[in-house]
């Protein structure tokens, strides 16, 4: 069974500067789950503590049973993979290449027959036939994200993990983004852990939201759960109503004085002079 | 696959196998483009032994390789025969042999730093065999003869800056921004002392050591060849090895430790066996410059960024590139010219075509 086990995790890059204090998490279903946080929260951190980019400072992190510590990155390669927030290739390659260093924790030095139609089946998976042979940089940003998690897909891990896979997309592609990531957890019986920053999308496709505050987690359970009026004006600091649609939360950000004690007195006198002008020009 | 609603996977058998033809086919290519490199080398190593200053026909040549390969015991008899296998072969082999190092070196220095700009030389190993070189020259150090000497100094200042990089590495993160600061650290102290040197030094013993840092194959012999051949076989073969590694560091540190790569090692690994590999080719010929920066990035055009494909290629193309400057090298003067400023001369002008023909802004 696919299990993340933390237990008491702290973690801090010095003594004055703690991320993440006596974290408790047990993620053990194939589903879509989904962290969520302010700017600063330790939503990287927490994810990099569970495929050893990152050691706590204390605490354990077990993986099917097996504390981190134990593992070598190669085995854990065999049940973690990790999108990172975005490809920092400076030469780039074909796609279908691309694709194929998933294979690099299962494969000898030369690519099998059986590593290429694994690798072209994610391809065709996230529909990208098209641009197997093309150059990866050639790409825009949404289908670099899809061959990105057709690359973690192509390691056929128990555990994806997805450091901001919506960010620079469209609408349109974060929700097939995160449509494809719900549906692949279902599909491939594998956990899908997530940090995503549109609670919108969050509602509409998760199927557990974990909320990071304060150095902890806040919140733990469904989006209908845990995506309340009151945890996101708390976690976020702005106004907000919450309704539901199509039986799921849907967030209304409201525009407020809350955010003023968050800029600067320049923009604010610039602020307050676009508001004079428009209620002019309207009069 | 339809996603959403219905969740079910409708795979289209053809899409995938019609992307593993294109992909096999794809590799085909590049395997054939090797092969030509070969023949390519082939060619221009027949006629760089009919060039020189005593000119012997190409079919000759061809002829005297031939024959001389099926009879290796046969003793030379003529003179063609003489200045074909004792002093044009071990040139031949020379440039084929650093060439080749020189651009595998380079390519897995710019593939380990995610850099462009990197080249055997980036961790400072150039700076570090000419000081040893001209300390062997001014105060006639000896190892059996002076040149031994100036080659066993080079090699071991040249191995110095990896030497430094590795013991930073106990207690620094190995990133390819430390690795270059460290190696443009000691680069500058060794040319201090290099520059002081040569100043405090008579102007005979300035000279040959002036002549020293200019890339020669001069000194090409038989006696020298195996050891510069085994290390760099060996080495090249070792970071053939490494290639699935080098192309996951090239999408960034962490991607690479979440598919198993152990990063840091690697790195160390790849510095010593560059250093190794360029030292003990500047210990033999000098500072031979532009091969192993311009070699790697004349392969991408044709063999694309795979360092799978990239590092056999640019060892062709590095061998192929060092033949063809010798062969200029050869043909313009009765004394070929020293190979280092023929490298220079035509490097410079290529890389900035591939810099100017490049599409993409990284380099």
């Amino acid at each position: 069974m696919s299990e993340i086990r933390i237990e008491n995790l702290c973690f801090s890059y010095d003594s004055s500067a703690t991320i993440l204090e006596d974290i408790n998490l047990v993620i053990d279903k194939p589903e879509l789950v989904c962290i969520l946080g302010a700017n600063g929260a330790g939503k990287s951190t927490l994810m990099h503590c569970m495929n050893k980019l990152s050691i706590p400072t204390s605490g354990d992190v077990y993986v099917e049973g097996k504390n981190l510590k134990e593992y070598h990155l190669r085995d854990l390669a065999k049940i973690i993979s990790f999108v990172p927030h975005q490809e920092e290739s400076t030469f780039s390659m074909s796609v279908l290449d691309t694709v194929l260093m998933g294979r690099i924790p299962h494969s000898g030095n030369m690519m099998t027959s059986d590593d290429i139609k694994i690798a072209a089946e994610n391809i065709k998976l996230l529909e990208m036939q098209n641009f197997a042979m093309r150059n990866f940089d050639e790409l825009s940003a949404g289908q670099h994200q899809k061959v990105m998690i057709a690359r973690s897909l192509t390691q056929e891990p128990k555990i994806m993990l997805l450091d901001e896979p919506t960010a620079n997309l469209d609408v349109k592609y974060q929700m097939l983004v995160m449509r494809m990531l719900r549906d692949v957890a279902r599909i491939k019986n594998i956990t899908v852990i997530t940090i995503c920053h549109d609670l919108n999308v969050t509602a509409m496709y998760a199927d557990r939201v974990i909320m990071l505050y304060n150095k902890g987690i806040y919140e733990d359970g469904t989006a209908a759960e845990v995506l309340t009026k009151e945890n996101i004006e708390l976690l976020y600091g702005v106004k907000c109503e919450v309704m539901e649609i199509q039986g799921r939360p849907h967030i209304a950000l409201l525009d407020g004085d809350e955010l003023d004690s968050h800029i600067g007195d320049n923009y604010q006198s610039i602020s307050r002079e676009a508001d004079v002008s428009q209620e002019s020009e309207s009069e | 696959m339809v996603i959403g609603k219905k969740k079910t996977i409708v795979t289209s058998d053809s899409d995938v196998s019609h992307m593993f033809t294109e992909y096999r086919a794809s590799r085909a290519k590049k395997a054939m483009a090797i092969i030509l490199m070969i023949v390519a080398l082939l060619i221009a190593s027949i006629y760089g032994l009919s060039v020189g200053s005593y000119p012997i026909d190409f079919v000759e040549v061809y002829n005297i390789v031939i024959d001389h390969l099926f009879h290796l015991d046969d003793p030379l008899t003529t003179t063609d025969e003489r200045v074909i296998w004792n002093t044009r072969m071990p040139r031949l082999l020379f440039a084929i042999v650093s060439g080749a190092g020189l651009a595998v070196a380079g390519a897995a220095m710019q593939s380990m730093m995610k850099n462009p700009l990197a080249d055997p030389y980036t961790t400072g190993i150039s700076s570090g065999a000419s000081f040893g070189a001209v300390v062997a020259i001014a105060f006639g150090i000896s190892i059996g003869s002076i040149s031994t000497g100036t080659t066993v100094l080079a090699f071991f200042f040249a191995l110095v800056p990896a030497a430094v990089i590795l013991l930073l590495s106990t207690f620094k993160k190995t990133s390819p921004s430390m690795m270059i600061l460290a190696g443009l650290s000691v680069m500058y102290i060794f040319n201090a002392m290099t520059q002081y040197m040569m100043l405090v030094v008579d102007s005979e013993t300035m000279e040959a050591a002036y002549q020293w840092t200019i890339g020669t194959l001069n000194k090409s012999s038989w006696s020298t060849l195996p050891i510069m051949a085994i290390v760099v076989i060996f080495g090249s073969l070792a970071i053939m090895n490494m290639s699935k590694y080098l192309n996951a560091m090239n999408s960034g540190d962490n991607y690479a430790k979440t598919v198993g790569v152990d990063v840091k090692r690697i790195r160390i690994i790849i510095l010593v066996l560059v250093s190794v590999i360029a030292a003990s080719i500047v210990s033999f010929t000098g500072i031979i410059g532009f091969i192993g920066l311009v070699s790697p990035h004349i392969t991408r055009i044709f063999l694309g960024s795979d360092n799978k494909l990239l590092i056999p290629g640019s060892l062709m193309v590095g061998a192929l590139v060092m033949v063809v400057c010798d062969i200029i090298a050869k043909s313009f003067t009765t004394t070929a010219l020293p190979i280092g400023i023929v490298t220079a001369f035509i490097g410079g002008p290529v890389f900035l075509t591939l810099i100017i023909r490049q599409k993409k802004e990284v380099w």
